[in-house]
This record gives C-alpha cells, structure tokens and sequence, in this order.
C-alpha cells in the first residue's frame, strides 16, 4: 500500500466518494431520526393507548339482572345462584387410590358410573383444560360435595347467578326468556356495550325492557404484564356494576293462574284489561312453555327447545293474544252498528227480513240461522248477518274502513310486548294495491267481520275498550311500575296513555252498550252468562277461516262490564279458542263467562265451574 | 508509539462518544433485564466486563504498525473461517449456534466481518492498478462470496447481509467501474424478485394475482427463458460482428441490452430456486415488514410491540427503569435485537435523537478520518467499517421502528453481546490507529 504514490487527481476522485458515503450516511440517520420524530410524537397518542390496551387486563362484572313482579307481589322472572361442577383433571390426586376414592365420591353423588367419568376425564385431559361435569346441580348435591371439598383436590365448584321464572308456564308469552346474544343482536347491540358473551332478552317483556331490566356492567382494570400476571389493581379505570331495575306487572298473577286453568289446553288466548287505564290484568296463551328450558344448556333441555320449535301444529312459541292475526267475526258488528247510529242513512227502527240467506247479483250470502223481521238492537243482539249485508249495502265500504280505523283496527297497538301483529282492514284503496277491483260482495262480508278483516286479540280489548269507556281508549300495556335496583323506590309509573279517541255521540255508546248488554242477557251469549249475577255486556263472534270442505270456526268472545258499576271496576274480557268447529266444550262465550266470574269473585277454576255448571275435565280437546 | 503524539492526535470526540454509548448501552441492558430471570439480570455485569476487555483491546490495537494489521490480515480472516467451520460442530439452539470455549462464546461472524473489510482493502490496495478490470472486481466478489456463505449456513441470514454494504462501500469508494456495481446490484434485485412478489402476492392478492400466476407457471418459464437466451445471443453476435452489415453506430444498444438483459435473466434464474430456499418463517418477516397487523399475535407481534414500546415514550419518556411496555416484558430480546425500543420508551423522543446524535458524532468523526487518511488502504477500512456500523443501525433501529423486514442484528455499541461490541471497539481502535498514523496532520 505504501508503494502506491498518491496521485493529486486519484486522491480528488477518493475523496468525493467518501464525500457520498458521507451523504448517504447522512441520509440515512435523518431517515432514522424522521421515522423516530413520526412515532414517538405525531402518533404518540396513538401508541399510548394501544399500550394502555396492550398493558390492561379486564374482568367484567356483569350487572345482575332486573326481577319481575306480578302486581301481586309474586315473583315471575329472578335470578338464583347456580353451582356447576367444574373437575381440574391436572389437579386430581396423583395417588391412584384416592384418584379412585375421590372420583367414586363424585360419582355417586352425582350418579355418574366410575367408568363413564374416567373416560370423560380421559377425553378432557387430551384437551388439558378443565371439563364442567354438571351445570347448576342440586343444592343437596351441592352440599355433599362443599362439606368434602377439602378431601377433592380437582374438583371445584363454581358459582353463578341464572335467571329463573319460578312460575313456569304461566304467562311464559308475555315475560319471554333470555338467551346467548346471537350475531345480528351482537352487531345492534355492540355499541350499548354488549360483549358477544352476554345474555340478551329474547322475547317478552324481557326483550322490550331489555335496557331497564340489564342495568349497568362493572368492570375491574388489571396491569398485566405480557405473560399475563397481574402487577396492580387499576382503581381510577374499574367501576362497580349496578343492577338491573325490578319490573311490577299489572298482571295479577293468582287471577292470571285462574285464567290460565279455565282456558285449559284449549288451543287459544285470552285477554283481559281494565279500560279505565290499559292495564292487562291477565293474558294467556295456550299451547305456552316453559321459559327456562333456554336457561341452562342441557341435552333434556335442547331436545325440548327442538320440539317446541318444530310444533308447527300447536306453535306454542306465538303468543296468540298479539302475534296471530283473526278474523274477528261477529265481534266486528259493532262498527256497522256505531255508522248507523252515528251517519242517520239508515233509522235504526227500521227492520230488515232475514230468511237465513241474502243475495247479490248471483251470490247468495248465508246467515247462521233464520231470525225474521229484525231492527239494529234485535240483530246486533242476534248477530243477524242478513241486516247487515243489507245496510252495509246502503252506507258501503269506505265508512266501514274509516270507522274500523277510528276504533283503533287494522294498526298495533303499540303494547309493551315486542312482536305485535297489526291486523287488516280492507279498503278500496288496499284491495287496489293487491289489483283487485271491489264489489259488493266483498262490502258484505267486511261487515260480518270476515273475508280479509285480520286483527288481534289485544286490537279486539282496544276495541271494546273504546265503547267501554263511551268514545276513548288508553294504549294497552302489561308492565305497571319500574322499581329502582338498588334501593327498591318507584322509579316510574307507566301513566295511562291515550290511545283512540272518537267523537261519537254518547247515545251511539249507550245503545252500543245496551245492545252488547242484551247480548248477554237475553242474546247469543245468555246461555253462557245464565249464571253469572253481573250486568255484563259482549258480543260473540264466529271466525271463519277456509273455504269449502276445509272450512273450519274459531270461537270468540269479546266483553266488558259490568255495565252498572263506575268504569275503573269494568274489566274488558277477550276470548278465543281455535277450531271450534261448534264444539260446545270450546264454545268461547262459556270461558269468558268463567274469566268474569273468577275475577269479581276471587274464584278458582274448581268453585267457579262448579257454580257455572261447567263440566270439570282433564282435557277439552275430545 | 509515541506517547506525546497519542495524546496530542487521540480523537477525544470520537472516544467520548462510544464511551458514552457504551454506558447509555450498559444502563439499559440493566433496565430491560430487571424483571427477567436471574442469569440475565446479571448481563449488564457482563457487558461492563466486556467493556473493560474491549477497552484493553481498543488501545492494543492503537500500538499496532498498520502495515502489521495489513500484512495479517489473510491469517485473521482465514481463522474466523475456520472458525465459522467448527462452530457448525456446536449444537444448535434455538436456531443459532454458538462457539462454546470454557463458558466463554465467541462469534466468528462478527470477527469476519472485521477480516472482510480488512481483507477486501488490502486486495483493492495491492490491485490499485487495475482497479477497473473486472477480473479484480470478480475476486473481491468472491472474497465476500466466500464470507457470505461461511455465515449464512449458521444459518445467520442478518450477520450475511451486513457483507452486501461493506463489499459496495469499500468498492465503490476504491473506484471499481460503476457498471459493476450497477450489475451486481440488479442481480441482487432481481434475484430477490420472485420471493418478494409471492409475498406481495399473498399479501395483498390473497394469492390470486394473475400476474404473478404467470410468472410462477412452468410454461412460461421457458417461454421467459427462451426469449431470453435467444435475443442475448443474437445481441453478443452481433456485438462481435460474427453476424455482419450491422452498423456499428447500434453497437452501444448491444451492450447495453445484454447488460441489463443477463442480470434480469440471471437473476431471475437464481430467484426460483431462492424462493424456494427461503424458509416460511422468512418469508412471513418479509410479509409483516409491508403489514406487520396481517398476524399481530404471531409473526407481526414484536414489531407491533416495539413500535408501542417506542411511540409510548413521547417526547420525555416514561423514566429510567420505568417503561410500561419494557418493565411488563412485552418485547422479547430486549437487551440484543430490541433494545433500541427500551431507550425509545424510558428517554422518550430526546434519548432517541440523543442517540442518533451521538452515532452522527461518530460517523463525522470516522469519515473525516477517512477523508483525510494518508493512503488508500486507510480510506477503504474506515470506509467499510463505517459502511458496517451504519448497516447496524440502520437495520436494528429501522425493524424496530417498522421501515427493515426483521433480522437479528445488533445496535453497535449498545446491544448485549461480548463478540460484536469487541468489534465495535476494534472498528475504533482501527480507524484511530489509522489517524494517529497519519503522515501530516492537516
């Protein structure tokens, strides 16, 4: 190397270049220091709080969840401790004969055979985690295992709060149950701050006052390190859970058990409300179900979820009294009955002469009986549907829709419990959208309720509802008061709410009321009432669905009263049974009578259809 | 040596400097290893160990004659081969082996590194004459060819590429025609060409990109190939006149093509059976270098924690043995391959400029040795060992900072680790040695 001379020129070429390397060197380290000055302080916030995530360990303290009450004070949805067997395959006794000792004990306990359990330990420890044996096990069981749980290395027992509806079947439509959040709750859901672990309501009430009912979570902040052990307890970030708050009905519970045992297994519903204020004191619907079968994850407990969801006959998930959707039938007539009343087209003495049948152009129009000369009361009394076709031909279909409206017909109405149908009223302008052109056909069986006239059981209460309280209606609703979780204080009342409201003159609701009441007394349904000493007033219907061969009658009911005492003590009483078929043991009128009976005078089922001379059954389906 | 000369030209600057970066190196090696098992809370006691040994050796190597280190400069090299050799007899853990000698581990492939600068200026220096022939660039390829693959059957794939900027630095700095650099330079791309665009491909096209289904397809391989080889023949013919009546104006487009043409036909050649050498676990580095989110809690989580470590400390850091990310041991090798993110994260926004301040002190320091050295031979080691150090840096503190696909390589001066700072005090000595040699000091 010393022999190279350095040449002037040589030396200048070497020393740009180690110029550039300079450059470059410099390049880079700027590149280093901007990519520094990039993170550490344009997206310091960023970073931080990804380190904060990154560093904290979240246990959350689901919130316990809201009870509810019948107005009675009875429990009907609550929370109960649950133990579950958890065995810790890792944890078990190393010495083989107190392996065995300890998983006898277990087993016979639990009546679980020795050899099963050892092969489901043998399948859990292949997973090496640890393997519930049972889920929320029977507190004499419970106790067995606590008091030698000392003696059990391996097995614990886990405690947690499941929700439970001690009254079982009864009024299961209306309460509902809670399940796992399924996906599309999950993606609604996630912004309130629901965890895709959570429970959710499903149904009911537990699904429409989902937000009272959940209450707050809680959730302890832990500093984590990578390997997950906890440094400290992060105070300024944890927050307590409070509780769900507590739901009273206006459901009496007692009475709602007495309707529930008169309507029987009658496939069908009931509604009864107090018009007065919309409170529904008692509602039914059977097939119904027992609502904690979707609590606890069993084998027995999906097969019976299986069979309820494949019932496609009895459908015991619908609630009847709002989910389906009937012709109301004869219960319909007092709407053509109010527009002559109110409209003066047609006097109300004047009779019409019913021969069983009515005819337009080629069609002939039936009655169910033969009544003769009849006027507004006597066919309203009669359910004559000869004198309706004839003055529904005279005042036509666009009153029919728009008074079936003003009642309160062919929308929801907007009761406390989710899934409500709104019904059907025809209109020109509907039959239109469908490209059907009207006719006079089509008028006529409007006016007897039929044809495509849809409402619900709760729509019909509304409907009553209106005549009952002469011209308005307060918004049905089942939950009466919320009360405070944590110090049981009222914290809302749910006011009455008014809901329909018509200007028609108070002769119009007395005449209504009157004719309803000489239904009762002396009418279709005074056979049914013969022993009820109450000034009651209703109507009966019959609810065709089908044609020809296949023609099969619902019976219905729909009453209120007494009419003799201040409107605050009237109750307003739906009945429906499906497939009647003139069964008399499924005739509606009876079990509406019954209702009344077991409402004014505390009556069970036995007293009351001893009283009405009503035949005591095991089944009324024969 | 003379005493009063070593005093008068000793480059305090650039001593303080690695001084102080040692001692910034040893605090934190301590603060990153605090809450971890016990035999490496004891590494900072270690490294100060190393220190003193270094420092010993920093001014042994001030008293050496540099036509001395030149003169050894074959052996030394030989011996970190040799060594490199007998290291494969040492089991392997955790993917590395190591040299194991009485407790003590020596890695060769950090001393090659030295005897590869070393060896390449010495080779350029006594080839000055021809320094543009291709035949003398084609031998000092091969020196580093040689050390390249010594070190990548460790298998140490980021110590390897740590040859790649020496060889060019040195190269370019001693003169080598810059067609040559260009050349080897387009191999190396195009030779990387087709694992990249699988990455991307699978990265981005979820494996359906049409394009690179073609390039991948047996077919067109050859179709590629065959096009290939036919107009690079047709073109060296006609560059050496066997096909005639050409004018000779378009001889410059012959070159030329068969120039760039050869390297991407080459390249490519290598690149199938490169792709196929590449291991999975490689190639997914290469894959959470463009999106290190692609698989946060596997391949992409250390990036994706070291760039948390860093960007959480702010402008003023969370304080000395108080990183929330680095005390929770959320990063592994906090005290070799990331440790950059433990200074990041406890002396905030100024410890990093701090740092990158102080290695710019060294840098200036090393280049104007470099600059103003008295031969060649002394441009050429300051230059590589310089192009080494700032291969280090560049690539420790770029992985962490998420710009450099991830390889193990340490930060000079600060990582843990005896061998490699030995190095970086021996890189000083050298260059100091190097100034202190100087025949007039301007």
């Amino acid at each position: 190397m010393m022999h190279n001379p350095f040449d002037n020129n040589l030396e200048k070429e070497l020393s740009l270049r180690v110029l550039i390397i300079g450059i470059l060197t410099l390049i880079i380290l700027l590149s280093l220091m901007c990519r520094v000055t990039y993170i550490q302080i344009f997206k310091n916030r960023n970073y931080s709080e990804r380190s904060r995530r990154t560093r904290e360990s979240i246990i959350r303290f689901p919130p316990i969840r809201g009870r509810i009450f019948s107005s009675d004070g009875k429990v009907l949805a609550n929370n109960i401790n649950s133990y579950d067997l958890i065995i810790d395959p890792k944890l078990l006794s190393k010495d083989n004969v107190l392996r065995q000792q300890e998983l006898l004990y277990v087993g016979k306990v639990m009546g679980i055979d020795y050899a099963d359990l050892e092969k489901i330990l043998q399948n859990a420890s292949k997973k090496r985690e640890k393997i519930t044996l049972a889920e929320n096990i029977a507190f004499d069981d419970f106790i067995k295992i606590n008091e030698n749980i000392d003696k059990l290395p391996g097995v614990e027992l886990s405690e947690s709060l499941i929700r439970n509806y001690p009254e079982k079947k009864s009024l299961s439509h209306a309460v509902g149950y809670i399940g796992h959040i399924d996906y599309d709750e999950f993606s609604k859901l996630k912004e309130k701050g629901y965890k895709s672990q959570d429970w959710v309501g499903k149904t009911g009430i537990e699904l429409s006052y989902e937000d009272v009912l959940r209450g707050q979570e809680g959730f302890v902040a832990y500093e984590v390190d990578a390997k997950m052990n906890v440094n400290k307890e992060n105070i300024a970030r944890s927050k307590p859970s409070t509780p769900g708050d507590d739901l009273i009905l206006s459901i009496d519970l007692e009475f709602q058990k007495n309707v529930e045992d008169i309507l029987a297994d009658r496939k069908g519903g009931v509604v009864v409300l107090r018009p007065a204020t919309g409170e529904i004191l008692a509602m039914a619907s059977f097939p119904n179900f027992d609502p904690n079968i979707y609590i606890l994850q069993t084998e027995e407990n999906n097969n019976k979820k299986k069979e309820l969801a494949l019932d496609t006959q009895g459908t015991p998930l619908i609630n009847r009294t709002l989910q389906s959707e009937y012709p109301p039938g004869s219960i319909f007539k007092m709407i053509p009955t109010a527009i002559i009343l109110e409209e003066d087209i047609v006097p109300i003495s004047k009779t019409f002469y019913c021969n069983r049948a009515f005819r337009l152009g080629n069609e002939r129009f039936g009655c169910w009986s033969f009544h003769g000369w009849q006027d507004l009361n006597e066919a309203l009394t009669n359910s004559c549907d000869t004198y309706y076709y004839n003055t529904s031909m005279i005042f036509g279909i666009e009153k029919l829709t728009r008074y079936s409206m003003s009642f309160g017909l062919g929308r929801g109405t907007g009761v406390d419990i989710p899934f409500e149908k709104g019904g059907f009223i025809p209109s020109i302008e509907a039959a239109a959208k469908q490209g059907v052109n009207w006719y006079g056909g089509l008028t006529l069986i409007t006016s007897i309720g039929q044809g495509d006239v849809k409402t619900t059981l709760v729509q019909l209460a509304d409907y009553i509802s209106v005549i009952a309280n002469k011209g308005k209606s307060f918004r049905p609703h089942i939950v009466k008061e919320i009360l405070d979780g944590q110090t049981g204080d009222v914290k809302q009342k749910i006011e009455p709410e008014l809901l329909a409201q018509v200007p028609y003159s108070k002769n119009t609701f007395q005449f209504l009321t009157r004719s309803m009441r000489d239904v009762v007394r002396t009418g279709t349904a005074a056979k049914a009432f013969a022993r009820v000493p109450l000034e009651f007033a209703g109507k009966t219907g019959t609810a065709e669905v089908g044609f020809g061969a296949k023609k099969q009658t619902h019976s219905l009911f729909a009453g209120f009263g007494p009419v003799n005492l201040p409107i605050n003590e009237q109750i307003v009483v739906v009945v429906l049974i499906e497939y009647e078929n003139g069964h008399p043991l499924k005739y509606a009128g009876n079990v509406a009578a019954m209702i009344v009976n077991s409402w004014f005078y505390k009556e069970d089922f036995h007293t009351t259809a001893r009283k009405l001379w009503y035949p005591i059954r095991d089944s009324y389906n024969d | 040596m003379d005493w009063r000369k070593l005093i008068r030209d000793f480059d305090y600057f650039m001593f303080f400097t690695v001084i102080g970066l040692t001692v910034f190196g040893i605090m934190f090696i301590y603060s990153a290893n605090l809450n971890k098992q016990l035999y490496l809370r004891t590494e900072y006691l270690k490294q100060i160990l190393f220190a003193v040994i270094c420092l010993i050796m920093f001014f042994g190597v001030l008293f050496l004659k540099p036509n001395r280190i030149s003169s050894l400069t074959f052996y030394f090299y030989i011996i970190c081969l040799v060594g490199l050799m007998l290291t494969l007899l040492f089991p392997s853990v955790k993917g590395q082996r190591r040299f194991t000698v009485m407790g003590f581990s020596i890695q060769f492939s950090e001393f090659l590194k030295i005897a590869t600068v070393l060896f390449l200026s010495k080779f350029y220096t006594a080839n000055q004459a021809e320094i543009q022939s291709l035949k003398v660039y084609c031998k000092a390829g091969l020196i580093t060819l040689i050390a390249i693959g010594a070190v990548i059957i460790q298998p140490d794939l980021g110590s390897a590429l740590v040859f790649i900027p020496i060889f060019f630095g040195i190269s370019f700095v001693a003169g080598v025609r810059r067609r040559y650099l260009v050349y080897t330079f387009g191999l190396f791309a195009a030779v990387s060409f087709v694992p990249l665009v699988t990455t991307l491909n699978s990265l981005f096209f979820n494996n359906e990109s049409e394009i690179v289904y073609l390039i991948m397809n047996y077919k067109y391989i050859v179709v590629i190939t065959l096009f290939f080889v036919v107009t690079i023949a047709l073109c060296i013919l006609a560059y050496l006149d066997i096909i005639k009546g050409i004018s000779a104006n378009f001889k410059p487009i012959f070159y030329w093509y068969v120039f760039f043409a050869s390297f991407i036909f080459v390249g490519l050649m290598f690149s199938y059976p490169a792709n196929k050498f590449l291991k999975q676990y490689q190639k997914d580095r290469l894959l959470i270098f463009f999106n290190p989110y692609v698989d946060p809690l596997n391949t992409g989580y250390n990036i994706i924690q070291s760039m948390t470590a860093i960007g959480n400390g702010g402008v003023t850091g969370k304080g000395w043995k108080q990183g929330e990310m680095i005390q929770n041991k959320f990063l592994p090798e906090q005290a070799t391959d990331f440790i950059f993110p433990v200074i990041a994260e406890e002396t905030g926004y100024i410890g990093s400029l701090l740092l990158l301040f102080l290695y710019g002190v060294y840098f200036f320091r090393g280049l104007s040795i470099a600059y103003k050295a008295k031969d060649s031979w002394s441009t050429y080691v300051c230059i590589g060992l310089l192009c080494m150090m700032l291969f280090h840096i560049l690539e420790n503190m770029g992985m962490a900072m998420g710009i450099m696909p991830i390889t193990g390589i340490p930060l000079p001066f600060i990582s843990y680790g005896g061998s490699f700072l030995i190095v970086c005090y021996l890189s000083t000595g050298l260059m100091m040695n190097i100034k202190l040699n100087r025949i007039s000091p301007y």
